[in-house]
């Protein structure tokens, strides 16, 4: 890609709430069956840049916006050496604001959220499975499934889906009550733990039906019942317990960019001692069916956007953008949610690549508000649910887990970093 | 798989204890979901504590002496000048920002203690007449000496010399304000400045405007 382009609404948003609290860097990862071979992955990454320009890129800084342009640097792997979704530092990863990284079984890529969203870093992730795979001699039938570097890129994969599907309306401000939030003491050392529960996908679905519900709604409604019972139940601050769900706008606005396309869906309530978990799935699949309608996405789209078409907000010299747009992101969006839940949903996978890889993981990164969150996904029937927290209480999780083994009588099995629980290597410097 | 009795959920096989409780369930075995070893880096940077501890301090026993000792203020020239090289050495030692930045960093830092000393002996308006003007024109001259040593990449210094255009019209706002002595200076960093565009504009011709739409763009 030898040409600029401007930064898409949700592309504008992140580099003015970064800091070391709040990185902005999410990682797909697949874990594989045999052990990833380093030399073979570097060919792999250089075979499939081709056809993700848009994630091969580095942002530079404007007078009145910041933007994407080329970059001139080789793009290079690296083995995994810190804790999982670390702020990602452009002067010190070539100017690229991507990772590719692996260790044992594990292949992760690492993003800021910039770049694009889940769809697109998943796309990229099977592609580059797909060839990472065929290069060591798998002999793989991609059935549609993967986007292949045949040397073209289809300009509706770079398309800012946002400003296509802006529609003109009066800006209205949005009254939220300020949440419930999770507190806790952060880690010694400053890092991500990242707890992953593994366990059947077909099962936890028709859990989820028999409740009326889908596994997100399932989900969010055993995190809400979770955070009362470990959390609101015993400190009685109040406020509603809010999960924040971000929604991917392409099932109801239809686009094939590959760049951001999603929007947010605070799902909450107050809950009372006397509520049941029951009552909890019901109001949040009312409320997810709501919100999450053709007409609400698209609203929310253009609410969204509407700000920055305003002549006056373009401009307004970066720099004062930046305080400005951190100020709205804490009034606006880590005031009024609890915790993040995202489910990238199911990565269909060619059968070819399924016996090589055993499941994929999802992980978020935590902010100071809101110190623990939550990635879904599903491959190969097998649907992870992964914990990242920044804070050593990890009664959250124990509750969730044993919670939804009991409910839904599924087997879970768990796995962690251990990021803050045991044996780090220090190393001074 | 091993089963943690007390959260009653499988535990994979890498843990010694549970990830959720930390009871123990057994010994660790290798497993594909393994993480690896992680490296923590402990950024000691004692000097640089040290360092800040001492301008701080520095800082704070002379205004405290200044307060109750003496009728002249001199204790905001001693806060200028330790603000001024705690931001200089923390800016050269930084790992993360970039050599142009340091520069710019550096010369908004010592402007500012150029401006506060001034005041502080009676403001006969030396910093803003030729100070400050005159580091304009320099940090410009060596921003536009290292885009034309690294010509392939002078992209990368355009940000600041933009940046640096519009901080030297500054001076022309300060005279307008009666806060400097004379107008040549002020002016003299401003045309310097528009000269180094005019300069990148004829020898950078298409890429500059290029450029320039990019950085400008709406």
């Amino acid at each position: 890609m030898s040409n600029w382009y401007k930064l898409d609404n949700a592309a504008k948003l992140f580099p003015s709430v970064t800091n070391s609290d709040n990185s902005s860097v999410y990682r797909v990862a697949a874990v594989l069956t045999e052990p990833v071979a380093g030399d073979v992955l570097q060919k792999a990454v250089k075979r499939t840049i081709s056809r993700y320009p848009m994630l091969f890129i580095r942002m530079v800084r404007g007078v009145f916006w910041n933007y994407f342009d080329s970059n001139p640097e080789a793009f290079i792997i690296e083995e995994e050496r810190n804790s999982p979704c670390s702020v990602i530092t452009p002067n010190q990863n070539r100017g690229y604001f991507l990772k590719v990284i692996y260790s044992g079984h594990r292949i992760s890529v690492e993003i800021f959220h910039s770049l694009t969203d889940g769809s697109g870093a998943v796309e990229f992730l099977k592609s580059l499975l797909y060839y990472y795979f065929s290069m060591l001699g798998h002999d793989i039938d991609s059935e549609g499934k993967i986007l292949l570097s045949d040397g073209y890129v289809p300009p509706d994969n770079m398309e800012d889906s946002f400003a296509a599907y802006y529609e003109e309306i009066a800006s209205e401000p949005q009254k939220e009550p300020t949440s419930y939030h999770i507190t806790g003491t952060l880690f010694d050392q400053r890092g991500n733990n990242v707890t992953t529960g593994v366990m059947n996908a077909g099962e936890l679905n028709r859990t989820a039906k028999a409740k009326g519900a889908t596994i997100t709604a399932y989900l969010t409604a055993a995190l809400i019942f979770s955070i009362y019972m470990t959390r609101q139940n015993y400190d009685r601050r109040m406020g509603p317990i809010v999960v924040s769900v971000p929604a991917n706008l392409r099932k109801a606005l239809p686009s094939a960019t590959l760049r951001n396309f999603f929007g947010v869906v605070n799902v909450g309530m107050t809950v009372k001692r006397e509520t049941t978990f029951d009552e909890i799935i019901d109001e949040t699949v009312r409320q997810l069916k709501e919100k999450t309608t053709t007409e609400a996405l698209q609203r929310s789209v253009s609410r969204n956007v509407v700000l920055e078409k305003k002549l006056y907000t373009k401009l307004v010299p970066l720099w004062i953008k930046k305080r400005v747009v951190n100020i709205g992101f804490h009034l606006r969006g880590e005031r009024v949610k609890t915790i993040t839940l995202s489910n990238l949903g199911n990565f269909p996978l060619p059968a070819g690549m399924s016996g090589l890889l055993s499941h994929m993981e999802v992980v978020l990164y935590p902010t100071k508000k809101s110190p623990i969150n939550v990635g879904v996904c599903s491959a190969n029937d097998r649907l992870t649910i992964s914990f990242s927290r920044s804070i050593q209480e990890a009664d959250l999780l124990r509750y969730f887990f044993r919670f939804l083994s009991e409910q839904s009588g599924i087997e879970i099995a768990v796995y962690s970093n251990d990021w803050g629980v045991q044996n780090e290597t220090l190393q001074e410097l | 798989m091993k089963r943690c009795k007390n959260c009653k959920i499988s535990v994979y096989p890498q843990h010694e204890r549970c990830p959720l409780c930390g009871l123990p369930v057994g010994t660790a075995e290798d497993s594909p979901t393994c993480y690896p070893v992680t490296v923590y880096e402990v950024k000691r940077q004692l000097g640089l504590k040290t360092f800040k501890l001492f301008c701080i301090v520095t800082s704070v026993v002379c205004v405290f002496i200044n307060i109750f000792e003496s009728q002249y203020l001199w204790s905001p020239i001693v806060c200028a000048v330790a603000a001024a090289l705690w931001v200089t050495i923390s800016s050269l030692v930084s790992k993360t920002i970039s050599r142009s930045a340091k520069l710019l960093n550096i010369f908004l830092v010592f402007a500012g203690a150029a401006f506060v000393i001034d005041l502080s002996v009676g403001f006969s308006k030396w910093s803003t007449t030729f100070v400050i003007p005159f580091a304009t024109i320099g940090l410009t001259a060596i921003l536009t000496v290292f885009a034309i040593r690294n010509r392939k990449r002078y992209q990368e210094y355009l940000g600041y010399l933009v940046a640096m255009f519009f901080i030297s019209l500054c001076p022309i706002f300060v005279f307008l304000l009666s806060l400097s002595l004379y107008a040549w200076t002020a002016f003299a960093a401003a045309i310097y400045s528009v000269l180094t565009v005019v300069g990148f504009w004829i020898f950078a011709d298409k890429g500059f405007r290029n450029e320039m739409k990019k950085r400008f763009h709406l």
